[in-house]
């Protein structure tokens, strides 16, 4: 069962398969095109729609009720397809065929399409459907993918791109929507002068008097140019969000591109300042296996651009109307995606469990050096003190890792000797593997008379991978000692407890002695000290000792 | 140069004088016009005649008038004008001296060819 619609060709009532009637109005619409140039294109329309009517009649009286595709495939045939009305029409432009740089006039903007021209390509016909596009000689266009493709390594991905999403002019009405009139201001101009001196035209030959009635009305004109009016704005609205959404993913693109090749940010040690790039090897410091760590990369790689490309495709097909191709492309993009995901959700996994339980170990060294009544405390590296942001670092050297994940206490010794009590501690994929991890963490320290200086960094066996070691310090000071906490130690000392709460940043540059209650300030200044009263709270506003 | 585009040419150059000289002894419809202009393979599909007739006519070389047809819509029958006629013993005069100097130059170079 076929659906059918009746169509008057010609003055004549026809009974067209809906299929068929589609057929004949996009060969008619390719003709019309095709003769917008010449003059009289109406009355040449008239004449062949008339003989179009004239052959449907003849197939008709054979005794058939309905105009079927195959009648309309025999008056295609009859009176011919599209390219071979332009063999036949305007002799003196022959030379165009060999010079398709002046596309031909056609002033019905809105059937201008971006096509890839097939028929004169280099690769994919881009750039040629592109320079019907925009009215500009395709060279440009292949010259600036030429510039693109050796100056910068990645200039073949747009084009891949374009080829990808621009589908290639395959019919002949594909090639003459392709080589519309380029859309300019000027053009949209020029089709709406054009229509309106047809409908003129029209008027005046008494052709259409049902036409003749209405324009009587000025309003109708008004109202007819409004709507022309708001069909432009719409369409006119419609660039500007494709244009958005373009600008939008292309800045996004090169951001993340920029970023992906940068690398994150890491503090670099021997400089002494943040710097971006790849230096540490995340496959080798935090993931199971490099293995691990690209597949994670790769997903991650999918779920940030599946989305930007395919805005900037929704975009490029707004702007430039780009007549919707397979559905391939919508299901590769959203099963790419999908893929993403669970590449990244194998990654974390594997490398979560990596980190699934923690054991600590304890040490205790005791510092028989030391003899004198103070202990002076001090960070190894100088240089580290200017870093004050307290972050996370990590960089690996040699065979080691090095990362700053060292904390300082001082707390009241049980005993009369001053102690130093490390407490490391490691994730591993069980506690045994946790344990041995912990074991292998090294640190830095120097005894020179009365200072203990200590390297922020601890080092971990590349082999073990970072796993979120950690050593804590407890100087365990004797009643009666004192110690003194140079301004390096500020970023190793951790919280350390106090009769006064005194927070960290106040308690360097000052002398603490150990006494039963805790540790006490022998030469602050800004302390008061009323009575038993000990316990004053934290007074940051207090001016410091110069 | 593509053979096809030069034949299309000399094809074209002749068709217009064909159209005239068929239209020169009784007026005619397209189709009519069009039977004998595939009889002498001149043409091949009729959409191409349309504009041609229509050209012609603005140029003052054809004349038409409507006549009711029984199989269809109203029919156009294209006949000469003055200009036509002039136009079409013009290009008569031309094609005979054509047709000489072609066969003038094309015997000439094929006997040199032989001896």
């Amino acid at each position: 069962m076929n659906k059918t619609v009746t169509a008057n060709i010609s003055g004549v009532v026809f009974h067209i398969e809906a299929d068929a009637y589609e057929k004949l109005n996009q060969y008619l619409n390719t003709i019309r095109n095709y003769f917008h140039d010449s003059d009289g294109k109406d009355e040449i329309m008239a004449d062949i729609e008339a003989r179009i009517a004239e052959l449907f009649k003849e197939s008709m009286d054979a005794g058939k009720e309905v105009v079927t595709d195959a009648n309309v495939q025999k008056v295609i045939e009859v009176m011919g397809e599209p390219e071979q009305y332009m063999d036949a029409e305007a002799p003196e432009s022959y030379t165009e065929s060999e010079n398709y740089s002046e596309p031909r006039r056609n002033s019905s903007f809105k059937t201008k399409k971006l096509f890839r021209d097939t028929d004169d390509n280099v690769i994919g016909g881009v750039c040629s459907g592109l320079g019907y596009y925009f009215g500009v000689d395709r060279i440009w266009f292949r010259a600036a993918f030429l510039i693109a493709i050796f100056g910068l390594a990645f200039g073949i991905i747009p084009y891949v791109i374009l080829w990808m999403i621009i589908p290639a002019a395959k019919s002949t009405s594909d090639r003459l929507e392709m080589k519309g009139e380029p859309i300019n201001v000027e053009n949209i101009g020029n089709a709406i002068k054009d229509e309106f001196n047809t409908f003129k035209k029209k008027v005046n030959d008494g052709d259409a008097r049902q036409y003749g009635q209405k324009v009587e009305s000025s309003a109708y004109k008004f109202f007819d140019f409004l709507s022309k009016l708001l069909v432009f704005l719409l369409k006119f609205l419609g660039k500007l969000i494709g244009i958005i959404f373009i600008v939008i993913a292309t800045i996004s693109i090169i951001a993340m591109l920029v970023a992906l090749i940068g690398g994150p940010m890491h503090f670099d040690i021997d400089k002494s300042y943040f710097s971006n790039g790849w230096s540490v090897d995340f496959a080798e410091t935090y993931f199971n296996s490099p293995t691990m760590f690209y597949i994670g990369v790769l997903g991650l790689i999918l779920i940030v651009f599946i989305p930007l490309l395919s805005l900037l495709y929704g975009g490029l097909r707004i702007l430039f109307n780009i007549p919707s191709s397979n559905k391939v492309i919508t299901i590769s993009s959203i099963s790419l995606f999908i893929i993403g995901i669970v590449l990244v959700s194998i990654s974390a996994t594997t490398t979560a469990t990596q980190y699934s339980s923690r054991q600590r170990i304890t040490e205790t060294i005791e510092l028989t050096e030391f003899t004198s009544d103070t202990l002076q405390l001090s960070s190894l590296k100088n240089s580290y003190s200017t870093n004050s942001f307290g972050s996370f670092e990590l960089y690996t050297e040699g065979e080691e890792i090095f990362v700053n994940q060292l904390e300082i206490d001082v707390i009241k010794s049980t005993s009369s000797s001053t102690e130093l009590i490390l407490t490391k501690s490691s994730r591993g994929s069980n506690r045994k593997e946790a344990g041995m991890k912990a074991e292998n963490i090294l640190f830095e320290y120097e005894i020179e008379g009365n200072k203990l200086m200590v390297d922020p960094f601890i080092s971990i066996p590349t082999e073990d991978r970072y796993r979120d070691q950690e050593l804590k310090i407890s100087i365990a000071l004797p009643v009666g000692k004192t110690i003194y906490l140079a301004p390096s130690s500020v970023d190793i000392i951790y919280d350390i407890e106090n009769v006064t709460n005194t927070h960290d940043r106040k308690m360097m540059k000052q002398h603490w002695i150990m006494t039963k209650e805790g540790l006490s300030c022998t030469d602050c200044s800004w302390i008061e000290y009323k009575g038993d009263e000990i316990d004053t709270p934290e007074t940051p506003e207090a001016p410091e000792t110069p | 140069m593509k053979i096809e585009n030069t034949k299309a040419q000399m094809r074209k150059g002749v068709l217009e004088f064909c159209i005239l000289s068929i239209l020169e002894s009784k007026e005619a419809y397209p189709s009519e016009v069009i039977d004998q202009l595939k009889e002498g393979k001149l043409i091949v599909v009729e959409g191409t005649l349309y504009p041609l007739l229509t050209r012609l006519k603005n140029a003052g070389l054809l004349k038409y008038r409507w006549e009711e047809s029984k199989s269809g819509p109203p029919r156009k029958y294209y006949s000469l004008t003055e200009v036509g006629v002039e136009f079409l013993k013009e290009l008569e005069s031309t094609w005979s001296e054509l047709v000489s100097a072609v066969n003038l130059t094309r015997k000439k170079n094929t006997k040199n060819k032989t001896s």
